[in-house]
């Protein structure tokens, strides 16, 4: 693989995992094993083959994401989990359904009305909690797949390439991107799920 | 979580760091050189269709 880089922007896809509250704060928990993504800093992959870094085209390591939030939801998005958008980059491992990365760290996260943590079941406290701790935008979905409700594919795919265009001038402060962003989250939650 | 087969490698590097507090000291580079690459746009992972290969493991 080359050294010049192939991208300047992170790939966007979305992702699962379980919620743990810790006395600091809630952690997203890896749902396949019991690693924690850390607040505010980036989570980075480890190969117990060696890969250096990870992932390689030829194993199986590295930090996965799915291209199509509807497939996630179908397959991984059960009860007590925590869905989101997640920026990914560094080396990447390009799939026919998502990626697996080097780097990543969330950019939006749905607490699902069934998301528990322990034994309690996370509301609008939950969401600010988690929010605070790792300070990207925290939406309590209307519904679940148990209830019925599902994700639009296309305006998934709005949210996850607003998260990305806007990422500058939402880190500048710039209200128009922070309101394109929220409109298409809006978009997504109100009109779809 | 079945993400299918690999199809290519790449190198992302984001001129703007996806972390919240959006300082780029804090993010970790890859080994490449320091030379930045306008890549096409925004890009969303999107998938050719083809069904199949087993999922492997993953964090």
């Amino acid at each position: 693989m080359t050294s010049v880089p192939d991208l300047a922007e992170p790939v966007a896809a979305w992702r699962v995992w379980n919620l743990v509250e810790t006395p600091d704060g809630p952690l997203l928990v890896s749902p396949v094993r019991p690693v924690f993504w850390p607040p505010r800093r980036s989570m980075t992959a480890t190969c117990h083959r060696g890969c250096a870094p990870p992932p390689s085209l030829r194993c199986r390591c590295g930090l996965y994401a799915m291209d199509e939030l509807p497939r996630l939801y179908r397959e991984s998005a059960g009860a007590g989990r925590v869905v989101g958008c997640t920026a990914l980059w560094g080396r990447v491992v390009e799939h026919a359904h998502g990626v697996r990365a080097q780097f990543a760290y969330p950019l939006l996260l749905f607490l699902l009305p069934e998301t528990r943590s322990g034994s309690r079941t996370l509301g609008s406290g939950g969401a600010r909690r988690l929010k605070q701790h790792y300070r990207v935008p925290v939406v309590v979905a209307p519904g679940s797949s148990a209830d019925g409700y599902f994700p639009d594919d296309r305006l998934a795919g709005a949210v996850a390439e607003e998260a990305v265009r806007g990422l500058a001038g939402r880190r500048a402060g710039d209200h128009t991107a922070h309101a394109r962003f929220a409109d298409a989250v809006e978009d997504l939650v109100g009109r779809s799920w | 979580m079945n993400i299918d087969r690999p199809v290519r490698e790449l190198l992302v590097e984001p001129v703007v760091s996806p972390l919240p507090d959006g300082d780029p000291a804090d993010m970790p580079r890859s080994d490449g050189p320091d030379v930045r690459v306008p890549g096409p746009g925004p890009v969303v992972a999107r998938r050719p269709d083809d069904p199949g290969a087993p999922s492997p493991a993953r964090v």
